[in-house]
């Protein structure tokens, strides 16, 4: 069975059915050029022309309009990137009904703490691991890389207490396994 | 018993809690919790948190507060949450419990609506030497 084509309101062409062209009317909008006698008196192009003369007047606003974001607006940007950056991978804090984790980067970051501000030390840690035994609750295995100067004389069991006890205080858990691969800096001039 | 609604929880035969109120009431009852330093926007929450406020100005509605790191999932008889934080001051685990259970209690006790999971993810740890805390003891014994 043959079917009409669907009616359309208004041609592919951009012609309204008098036949004049949608282009030349938003043109003499824009430019505020006075009509010819057609367009003044045709209906099609007279409603053509008050829709285009509010869309005219409103796109002239929105130009017009001073848009400034909220000044808090980076601030919150700033913070979920650095959420984003910090929740990736998270170690069980709490469990039971009401569970809760902690970023293994937020711990990673206690643990470098608590070596660089190891008291009259000049220590600087560096790549930090941070695991949840499987085999145990509430505690966590640690791994991190700690730069001593050459030839300075680390006193290990000094800084094992110190990082338990910096963990401890802000985590609020105990280390199983503390890992120290330490590292002695080469301070020669020219070393990187 | 409370039942889900397309993101809102009903508690009773025609009274309707919005997840948006819920958010609300956990938000600040996480932030009066001692050691929360703040509430960590995920980028999920955060854009449909502009979602939201774009959606408001078009409605012609106040446009809220935001509601950062808080997740509200409404099921059919109650609902779970999710606390995004930064905590400091305290242990972050002393800080989660307190959470979870202040928390529960507020948005049981007054919303009505049960609540049957808070998860609380602890994601930054602001860092004081421990050199810099002051005990207790002394805190008491410098008091006038």
């Amino acid at each position: 069975m043959a079917l009409n084509p669907p009616r359309r309101r208004f041609p592919s062409t951009g012609r309204l059915p008098c036949g004049r062209s949608v282009d030349a009317l938003w043109d003499s909008v824009v430019s505020g050029a006075e009509l010819d006698h057609h367009s003044a008196s045709c209906p099609h192009c007279q409603t053509a022309l008050d829709g285009l003369r509010a869309l005219h007047s409103a796109t002239r606003q929105l130009v017009d309009e001073e848009v400034s974001a909220p000044p808090s607006l980076l601030e919150r940007v700033m913070r979920v990137v650095r959420t984003e950056a910090r929740s990736g991978e998270t170690v069980p804090l709490v469990s039971g009904p009401d569970p809760a984790r902690i970023s293994t980067k937020a711990v990673a970051a206690v643990v470098r703490f608590a070596v660089d501000t190891q008291p009259g030390a000049v220590l600087r840690a560096r790549r930090c691991e941070v695991h949840a035994p499987v085999d145990a609750v509430d505690v966590l295995d640690v791994r991190v890389e700690v730069l001593v100067p050459e030839g300075y004389r680390l006193h290990e069991a000094a800084l094992r207490q110190r990082i338990e006890a910096v963990v401890s205080a802000h985590v609020g858990m105990r280390l199983r396994e503390l890992t120290l691969d330490v590292v002695e800096a080469d301070t020669r001039e020219g070393a990187t | 018993m409370t039942t889900a609604l397309g993101g809102a929880v009903e508690v009773a035969e025609g009274v309707v809690v919005e997840s948006r109120a819920i958010a609300r009431l956990t938000a600040t009852a996480a932030r009066s919790v001692d050691g929360v330093v703040s509430l960590e926007p995920t980028l999920l929450g955060f854009v449909a948190d502009l979602g939201r406020q774009l959606r408001d100005v078009i409605t012609g509605r106040d446009v809220a507060d935001p509601v950062d790191g808080i997740q509200v999932s409404a099921e059919p008889a109650a609902v779970r949450l999710g606390v995004a934080l930064s905590v400091g001051g305290r242990p972050a685990r002393e800080v989660s419990v307190e959470v979870s259970r202040t928390v529960r209690d507020n948005v049981q006790h007054n919303l009505g609506v049960r609540v049957d999971e808070v998860r609380v993810t602890v994601v930054d740890v602001a860092l004081i030497p421990p050199e810099a805390r002051v005990p207790q003891q002394q805190v008491a014994a410098v008091a006038p």
